[in-house]
């Protein structure tokens, strides 16, 4: 798994690389600065082409599949991959003309092509395309990779796009499923194809609108192991230039922050031979016994409430924090399962107990 | 060159109060606005649910806050404002109101003097919607001359700020949103008290919602803005998200160049303070120090511009 970002003219390259992106996927017709983010340290990981630039009044232009295969070649250059813009192009059958007309350079190629949910943008009103909808792309994608007899196409989840629709993200995850090779990630408010920075779209004091932590969750269940693209390209036209390394930190903050939390859970949790011991016996453990409790059952609980101390929860004993000093420290894997994480913490700071946070807003 | 804070809600209390105040200094901030108003929550004022941290004594609420300047002094940062519970003034809550302002108020005054906080931030009372900005006006300096004297006592000055009133699913311009209004209420108090001890918070935000110019603004205050509240939001609700995320070029979302040219004019010499705490919630937790750093980086490039500003 990687994370990587979207090139936008004016961008500051060596504040971006420097901030831990160095993989940029690129417009195809922006291909000319290609140089200067090689010449910069970073890596051609991607390169997009749009879908609209194909057509003309809804048909194929004569060059079409030229243009894909030049497009094809470059990205076979960089050893990158090829993900189609499906934006403003309504049938999916002009994808499959493009296709079916270059089966042979597509084989002979190690390019990977992933398709990414668009819609048509009629006046300012959004409406949902051919490609707009999870099991149509997982039906389209089956058919290219069967006509082009192999098995090079896959999906790119595009949420901004997506929630312009209204459209389920979780279940579009699920229904992709490891066909997702790519996350584009980014946000807007349901009214415009912002590409903004993840989390900042809220409503009164801080209540998101978008449900990242499932999202990830969701994709973190289906074992995606592919990329997640940070496209967001208003975030950077917006920001002023010497403010691109800050907002490079905190997308690769919110990778990290990703892949710690929540993808490395279970290989926190397996560690071999460890007591797993949560530390809350509420609704937050709860929510562990949903999701993990049959695999990783804890050995105990400990919750500071004395009244419950002594008791069972879904069969496992309740005990009193300082039971966790009788687990010798090899053998303990404690994880703090309840919303007060400072406070808890603090207590096993002071105990000396080493510790992971349970963050349930993945597994709601 | 300006110093760059941040208030201490959504930190503080939830942080053990050492950790929190580390926490803010970690992540590169000079300055912090105490938010005491986490102690007595707006959503519980205006529901009418009032709790009791504030009937304790001045003596055990200065025990408490001792950690507070403890902690501060420990982690080399220091307050430049401090925001006192709010609404002070709920129309048709005669107890909740007396309670407000003749207990939590004057509390909260001694409290700035005890943590060296120069300015606290109280909202006036807001009252033009139902009655007219006449009657607004007469109440408001009716109570907040009467706190003069222990003003003067504890060298603690109260800025007034630019506010707006929910109107069912509208926001509204309120007391202070319009800066004549601000400047007759900051020059007609220190009339009264002989010297200034009533300032100004610009709150950058409130400014988007009721379409403000920031420069016209700052330059018709100019001296009496003593502090800030820097956020930015989608221009109809207000968010208090971080700036630069709303819109997709420079032409959009506030126009900070405004607010950067204003504060050099007026030679702003206070601390670029963010009020952006829902930004504590909306993120991660595991991510909250890179969103502090990201706001204090933003805050450093201000604190340039208007260095720069010709």
């Amino acid at each position: 798994m990687k994370s990587g970002i979207k090139y936008v003219d004016g961008m500051d390259l060596h504040g971006v690389i420097k901030a831990g992106l160095e993989d940029f996927e690129l417009d195809y017709t922006g291909c000319k600065s290609a140089d200067m983010i090689l010449e910069n340290g970073g890596n051609i990981d991607g390169i997009a082409i749009s879908l609209c630039d194909f057509t003309d009044k809804g048909f194929l232009k004569e060059n079409a599949s030229q243009i894909f295969k030049d497009a094809m070649s470059v990205a076979d250059r960089y050893n990158a991959y090829i993900v189609i813009d499906t934006e403003n192009v309504k049938k999916a059958s002009v994808l499959e003309q493009i296709i079916d007309e270059c089966v042979n350079e597509i084989a002979a190629s190690d390019v990977n092509v992933f398709i990414e949910n668009g819609y048509t943008n009629d006046n300012g009103r959004f409406y949902h395309n051919d490609y707009s909808e999870g099991s149509r792309l997982v039906e389209l994608t089956d058919k290219l990779n069967l006509l082009a007899g192999c098995d090079k196409f896959g999906i790119c989840i595009n949420v901004g796009h997506a929630n312009l629709l209204g459209i389920n993200v979780r279940d579009m995850v699920r229904v992709c499923g490891k066909k997702t090779g790519i996350m584009h990630i980014n946000d807007n408010d349901g009214k415009g194809d912002y590409h903004q920075m993840p989390y900042t779209f809220t409503t009164g004091r801080g209540l998101l609108s978008t449900d990242w932590g499932n999202i990830i969750g969701d994709l973190s269940r289906t074992g995606f192991d592919g990329r997640f693209v940070f496209n967001v390209e208003g975030t950077f036209k917006r920001t002023p230039a010497k403010l691109h390394k800050s907002m490079a930190e905190l997308l690769e903050a919110m990778y990290e922050e990703w892949i710690e939390s929540c993808f490395k859970t279970e290989e926190y949790l397996a560690a071999d031979g460890k007591k797993i011991i949560l530390f809350g016996a509420g609704r937050m453990a709860l929510n562990y016994m949903q999701n993990w409790g049959d695999k990783y059952p804890p050995a105990f609980l400990v919750d500071n409430n004395s009244e419950i101390q002594g008791q069972e929860r879904w069969g496992i004993p309740v005990k009193s924090p300082d039971e966790i000093l009788n687990v010798p420290e090899s053998e303990r894997n404690v994880w703090i399962c309840n919303m007060y994480y400072d406070a808890i913490g603090a207590q096993l700071d002071s105990m000396g107990v080493e510790y992971r946070c349970y963050w349930d807003h993945y597994y709601m | 060159m300006l110093k760059v804070g941040v208030q201490t809600k959504g930190i503080l209390p939830d942080m053990p109060v050492d950790k929190g105040f580390q926490f803010i200094k970690d992540a590169g901030f000079e300055k912090v606005d105490l938010s005491i108003d986490t102690f007595l929550k707006n959503s519980d004022l205006y529901a009418g649910n009032v709790n009791r941290f504030f009937d304790a004594s001045v003596e055990d609420l200065l025990v408490y806050f001792n950690d507070y300047r403890i902690a501060m002094e420990k982690a080399g940062i220091s307050p430049s404002q401090m925001h006192a519970p709010y609404p002070v003034n709920v129309l048709g809550r005669g107890k909740q109101n007396e309670y407000m302002q003749g207990n939590v108020i004057p509390k909260n005054i001694v409290i700035a003097e005890f943590l060296g906080v120069p300015w606290m931030v109280v909202h006036p009372f807001k009252m033009q919607y139902v009655y007219g900005k006449d009657v607004e006006r007469a109440k408001n300096i009716e109570y907040f001359k009467m706190l003069i004297p222990l003003l003067k006592q504890c060298n603690v000055g109260i800025c007034f700020e630019n506010l707006y009133e929910g109107i069912g699913q509208r926001l509204v311009e309120g007391v202070c949103a319009d800066p004549d209004d601000a400047i007759w209420y900051l020059d007609t108090l220190n009339d009264y008290a002989g010297e200034e001890l009533f300032g100004f918070c610009l709150d950058t935000g409130h400014l988007q919602l009721v379409k403000r110019d920031p420069y016209e603004f700052i330059t018709k205050l100019g001296s009496r803005l003593k502090v800030l509240h820097i956020h930015e939001n989608d221009a109809i609700g207000d968010l208090h998200q971080m700036p630069y995320t709303f819109g997709t070029n420079e032409s959009e979302g506030q126009v900070w160049d405004r607010i950067y040219k204003g504060l050099k004019h007026i030679k702003f010499d206070g601390t670029l303070s963010f009020e952006t705490f829902p930004t504590m919630n909306s993120f991660p937790k595991g991510m909250s120090a890179s969103v502090l750093k990201t706001i204090c980086s933003i805050g450093e490039y201000m604190a340039e511009r208007i260095e720069n500003e010709d």
